[in-house]
């Protein structure tokens, strides 16, 4: 059973590392026995779990996972060649970048600029750093998360993005997660921790990468400590390999006048499930989400939000549009919850999907939970196919059936991509999805 | 003659700031009275504190409204008593028709009266006679009260409540705000209409040129929450031409 | 008095009229088990497949568990301190209307329930003009005549056993649900209803209905089928206050409409909500379904739910004929402790199936108003349309609102459109009422109206207006 080889993997992990060192007190051993209790406690989710009512993850993962512990390399480590992380690298053009190969934690450059720092997460880090510790494992939780819980007690060792007071990041920050899969089936579990101290700004990308022709699991938690005035825009990015299934989920808690953008993006991936949390923590913060799913075969993709909108005067936007194409399934649950006290809040969320074929699916549970009462909250769903007025209004111009349908849904997921605010990015992404909606005829 | 409205020291403050401080006035029947000035100056907070808006504070000073303490008043007895106040940014009621709106209103000030409701027949005739006069279309009665109205139909609709109500003193603030020139003539034109010897008309305004329309026996500048000035329809042409600096120089000579 | 006081007045109205004295009764011992099922189906004497039904019912129930998964939280029910048949002996009746009390018979007013019906309402002796008998009899001619069946579902029991045989659990199956269980094994009656081939019920099923449906208990159960062609419209619940010793409701109703058939189902319910403190109260958890059996058939809910403690229900729609439409047009008012989980569902299973859901959740005090609905759409519904529309009004700053939507569509040429906005009673909207003479308890009522009138529109005529003074009446305080 898959869920038992798991949670014996978590506990032979911790095991492994409480005996090594005897008498393991740090906060950082504390957080790992508590990640390991919950992960215990809620086993691994299945259907009857709400969160997963859409999502039964055992039919996608095997058993037979070999976990690769999480650690860094000091010495010069050669990534191995992978063309989709290559495609992106060169999308972004200049840019600061990192990898974790198989948990391993290399590459990682040393040429940062002063009020920028990239260090390793371990237990003395965060036992002598306030700020890490006080961030580290706080917006992403364990509880009604057992994925969260997982990673966290496999925290043996992870990445902290430190961007000092007033930091501008010259160039994107790209975190590449590769998992080789070429001689077993491997579970990795990378931890971010990105600290944006007031007034920081930076553009993140993290993808995920598969290479080899078993399965990866890539249980991944990102986290993210926007501090007042700081302005973080983070993309995540799935690679189209049939072997990775990827679990990630991002946090951030946003403070005063601070923004958080998410840019979730699958083009194609056979098991995705996003968990993004976005906290709304101090007065005028706000938070944008982002989020595309383009799907064809037997691809799914789960998209999990939360924006929480915990004091007033606080605005978030969610917009997710999702293609699902052949035998393929897209998730939406988008939560938006207003708490008591959060008065003058705006929070828009919309979700729109095109179903192009017979046997394409679309769950969608966009919830509203409002405890306060002068807010302007609103959402919108619509799950239909490409207007069929206009198809004509394009042949009565002379334009084939199928150019119009592919220029059609091109121009609706588009609409997404377009928020995109690194330039070459978006371009990739936008190529990628004419590749993939056989538009390519479309791009000028 | 008992004066329809006097207005003596009246001191107004909103979270404890002071806007106005001290505003003596005085409305007699038959009378338009124009009050002018910068933004800022209070002109929005009296009409307010008239109508018995809450966000503010009357800290000193009184407003006798024929012959009551108007500020003892809830907000729906003002009305009632026949005190009106066409609002700067008129409200959006989603579901509630206009015409629904206006029956209940109207029956509500009648029962104040001592007066039957009026009958269906009656009151729909009423109001398309009263529409008329703002020019307004009968449709507009079954839409949901001033929900997706233009700026200019917002304010006209103003105008016809105020001619469904006929009020004894009607309070016009910032009626010609975002108007064109031709829907300034057309609410003009009504508010003239319902001009009578036994009520009187106070215009909140920014802008000279609605005073071409609706000419005021007196003009009043308002400037740092006291009338600096007070003139007949003249006053109104030197601001025009000079602007209100003069005037704020002039006060703090005098303060 | 400020605008927040008001406000809180406004919707701070306590529910005037508490629990009566005790009725005498003839009481089986509290407690569930197989005998106190046979005692009900052999005091009812109800056919052997009836009876096994039941049991059958029984067994299953006592293999479920009872839901948590509706956002409402309450302490657990024991089902063993509950009364399962109590047969109601002839009901201590008052001689006139004076004796009744005059809080109640200013709602009546406020109403505006005819006198004799009041009467009835308030159980006081009815004269020889409004007698409920003859008032039934006079309609069972008429609707026989139609060959409309429409009785107490014991009495089908008794004349129409193949009719009920055939349909009973068709759409809401013994073992859908924990109280659908519950509610079969120890139903103790309710209404049937069957319009032939081809007949237009020439009647709302409704004055008839409010005057005689009350003591059918707190296990409900209600059939109506709409035969080929037919049309029927049918009340349930009253706009009158309802006050009942039982604190759990757990009804079943199962429409079932054949090809062209259109069945309108219609509820206003005002079950004691509790008090301000949320003590006592009715727990109104129901299972309502209707199946669109045949082509080109309709089902339509409309609720008005201004009562009951804790509400739970989803009347729902399997549209399973090509070209039937479904439809739900909600009012849910929630205040002071009240808690709701209300919506509906609905099952897109024929082709070019349409279905619109209309919610409107009214909540204050503090209270919670959940939405709650499914948008299925089946991998053979081909040509599949919805559109759903979910608001939610607030009224002070301690109530709560809630939008669960599931959308699952598996076939491409459906189209499901989904929106919901929340907001609140402004200050700006009151203070402009209160300017042109409308005090703050009218503007509340006026606008609350104008929020929920596209499903007041829904009711027939003169429900219509009493539901709307339900609404008012609901949010109602003792302005000074």
């Amino acid at each position: 059973m898959a869920q038992h080889r798991i949670l014996e993997l978590a506990s032979h992990a911790l095991k492994h590392v409480e005996g090594a060192v005897a008498t393991a007190d740090g906060h950082l051993y504390r957080l790992r026995r508590e990640g390991h209790d919950a992960l215990q406690r809620q086993g691994i989710p299945t259907p009857r779990h709400e969160e997963w009512k859409y999502t039964n993850v055992f039919p996608f993962i095997g058993s037979d996972f070999t976990l690769a512990v999480n650690r860094w390399s000091r010495e010069a480590v050669a990534t191995p060649p992978c063309a989709s992380r290559d495609e992106i690298a060169q999308a972004i053009g200049d840019h600061y970048r990192i990898a974790i190969v198989n948990g391993v934690v290399c590459d990682v450059p040393s040429d940062l600029q002063a009020d920028f720092e990239i260090l390793e997460l371990t237990p003395e880090l965060v036992d002598s750093d306030e700020a890490v510790r006080q961030h580290l494992g706080t917006s992403a939780p364990m509880h009604g998360h057992p994925f969260v819980a997982l990673n966290t007690a496999l925290l043996e060792s992870g990445i902290v993005i430190r961007l000092r007071r007033n930091c501008t990041l010259s160039r994107p920050l790209h975190i590449s997660i590769l998992t080789d899969t070429s001689e077993s089936p491997i579970m990795v579990a990378p931890r971010i921790l990105v600290i944006a101290e007031e007034g920081a700004e930076a553009d993140i990308v993290q993808s995920h990468h598969v290479m080899g022709s078993h399965l990866a699991l890539d249980v991944s938690v990102c986290e993210c400590h926007v501090a007042p005035a700081a302005h973080v825009r983070y993309h995540k990015l799935v690679d189209d390999a049939d072997q990775l299934r990827s679990i990630a989920t991002i946090t951030a808690e946003v403070h005063r006048d601070g923004t958080f953008t998410s840019h979730a993006v699958s083009i194609g991936g056979k098991f995705v499930r996003n968990d993004l949390i976005v906290r709304l923590c101090e007065p005028s913060s706000q938070g944008f989400l982002y989020g595309v799913s383009l799907l064809a075969d037997h691809e799914f993709t789960d998209n999990h939000t939360v924006v929480d909108h915990m004091v007033p005067h606080c605005h978030s936007e969610e917009l997710y549009k999702g293609i699902y194409d052949g035998a393929s399934t897209g998730v939406f649950n988008g939560k938006i919850y207003v708490r008591p006290q959060a008065q003058k809040t705006t929070a828009y969320q919309s979700n729109h999907t095109l179903l192009l074929s017979s046997k394409a699916q679309v769950q969608a549970k966009p919830q509203l939970e409002i405890w306060a009462d002068d807010v302007k909250c609103s959402h919108g769903a619509t799950m239909g196919q490409v207007d069929e007025e206009a198809i004509f209004y394009f042949r009565a111009r002379g334009i084939d059936k199928d150019t119009a349908k592919a220029l059609l849904t091109y121009a609706f997921i588009t609409e997404v991509v377009e928020k995109i605010t690194l330039d070459g990015l978006r371009d990739l992404l936008t190529t990628r999805i004419a590749r993939k909606l056989s538009a390519e005829a479309l791009l000028f | 003659m008992t004066p329809l409205l006097q207005i003596t020291n009246l001191h107004a403050s909103i979270d404890d700031r002071e806007i106005l401080k001290g505003i003596n006035l005085t409305v007699n029947a038959g009378e338009v009275h124009a009050i002018m000035g910068p933004n800022g100056s209070g002109k929005s907070t009296l009409a307010s504190v008239l109508a018995g808006r809450e966000d503010y504070t009357v800290t000193e000073g009184s407003v006798v409204f024929q012959g009551k303490e108007l500020l003892e008043m809830a907000p729906e007895e003002r009305s009632r008593e026949g005190l009106f106040l066409a609002f700067q940014y008129p409200v959006e009621i989603p579901g509630v028709s206009t015409a629904n709106f206006v029956k209940t209103a109207v029956n509500e000030v009648r029962k104040h009266r001592g007066q039957e409701p009026l009958d269906p027949a009656g009151f729909l005739a009423l109001m398309r006679e009263r529409m008329a006069l703002v020019e307004m279309d009968p449709s507009f009665l079954q839409r949901s009260l001033n929900e997706g109205f233009s700026g200019g139909e917002k304010k006209r609709n103003e105008v016809f409540q105020m001619a469904m109500l006929d009020p004894v003193v009607a309070v016009l603030d910032e009626t010609d705000s975002g108007l064109d020139i031709d829907a300034l003539r057309i609410v003009a034109s009504g508010v003239n209409a319902l001009r009578r010897a036994d009520n009187a008309t106070v215009v909140i305004t920014h802008y000279q040129r609605l005073l071409d329309h609706i000419v005021p026996d007196f003009v009043h500048v308002l400037w740092n929450g006291r009338i600096v000035k007070s003139g007949d329809k003249s006053l109104a042409l030197e601001l025009e031409q000079r602007g209100y600096d003069w005037l704020k120089q002039e006060a703090a000579v005098e303060a | 008095m400020d605008q927040q006081s008001v406000l809180d007045e406004v919707v701070g109205s306590d529910y005037k009229y508490g629990f009566t004295s005790n009725i005498e009764q003839e009481l089986l011992p509290k407690g569930l088990n197989e005998d106190v099922i046979r005692f009900i189906s052999a005091r009812k004497n109800e056919p052997a497949w009836m009876l096994e039904w039941r049991l059958k019912a029984y067994e299953q129930w006592k293999s479920m568990i009872e839901p948590t998964w509706p956002n409402v939280d309450y302490p657990p029910v024991d089902f063993q301190d509950i009364i399962y048949w109590a047969a109601p002996k002839k009901k201590p009746e008052l001689n006139s209307l004076d004796e009744v009390d005059p809080e109640i018979l200013a709602t009546f007013e406020k109403l505006g329930i005819p006198l004799e019906e009041q009467k009835v309402l308030a159980g006081v002796a009815v004269d020889v003009v409004l007698d409920s008998v003859s008032v039934k009899t006079t309609f069972q001619d008429k609707l026989a005549e139609l060959g409309i069946i429409f009785c107490p579902i014991s009495e089908a029991l008794e004349n129409h056993p193949e009719l009920v045989r055939q349909y009973i659990g068709s759409v809401v199956p013994t073992n859908d649900n924990f109280y659908a269980a519950l509610n079969s094994a120890v139903f103790s009656d309710g209404s049937f209803v069957y319009i032939p081939k081809g007949v237009r019920c020439p009647i709302e099923l409704s004055t008839y209905f409010r005057i005689n449906a009350r003591n059918t208990g707190q296990f409900e159960r209600t059939l109506i089928i709409a035969d080929e062609g037919s049309y029927v419209s049918y009340l349930e619940g009253c706009t009158a206050p309802q006050r009942d010793e039982n604190q759990l409701h757990a009804a079943v109703v199962e429409l079932v409409a054949h090809d062209r058939a259109e069945i309108k189902y219609s509820t206003v319910q005002n079950w004691f909500p509790g008090d301000k403190d949320g003590n006592g109260g009715i727990y109104n958890f129901v299972t309502k379904r209707g199946i669109c059996a045949g082509v080109d058939s309709k089902i339509s809910w409309t609720q008005v739910e201004t009562g009951s403690a804790i509400t739970w229900k989803y009347p729902s729609v399997v549209l399973k004929g090509d070209n039937s439409i479904g439809e739900f047009y909600s009012v849910a008012v929630t205040n002071n402790k009240q808690q709701a989980d209300t919506g509906t569902k609905m099952i897109h299973v024929g082709r070019n199936t349409r279905s619109r859901i209309v919610s409107k959740g009214i909540s204050a005090g503090t209270s919670q108003n959940s939405y709650r609905g499914l948008v299925k759409v089946l991998p053979v519904a081909q040509g599949a349309r919805n559109f759903s529309q979910c608001d939610s009004l607030l009224i002070g700053d301690a109530c709560g609102a809630h939008t669960f939507p599931y959308l699952e569509v598996a076939n491409n040429s459906a189209t499901v459109e989904h929106e919901a906005t929340t907001s609140k009673i402004g200050e700006d909207m009151l203070f402009y009422c209160n300017q042109r003479g409308i005090d703050t308890e009218a503007a509340v009522a006026l606008i609350v109206n104008g929020y929920a009138r596209e499903v007041l529109n829904q009711l027939p005529m003169e429900f219509a207006v009493e539901a709307q003074k339900l609404l008012a009446i609901s949010l109602e305080g003792s302005v000074g």
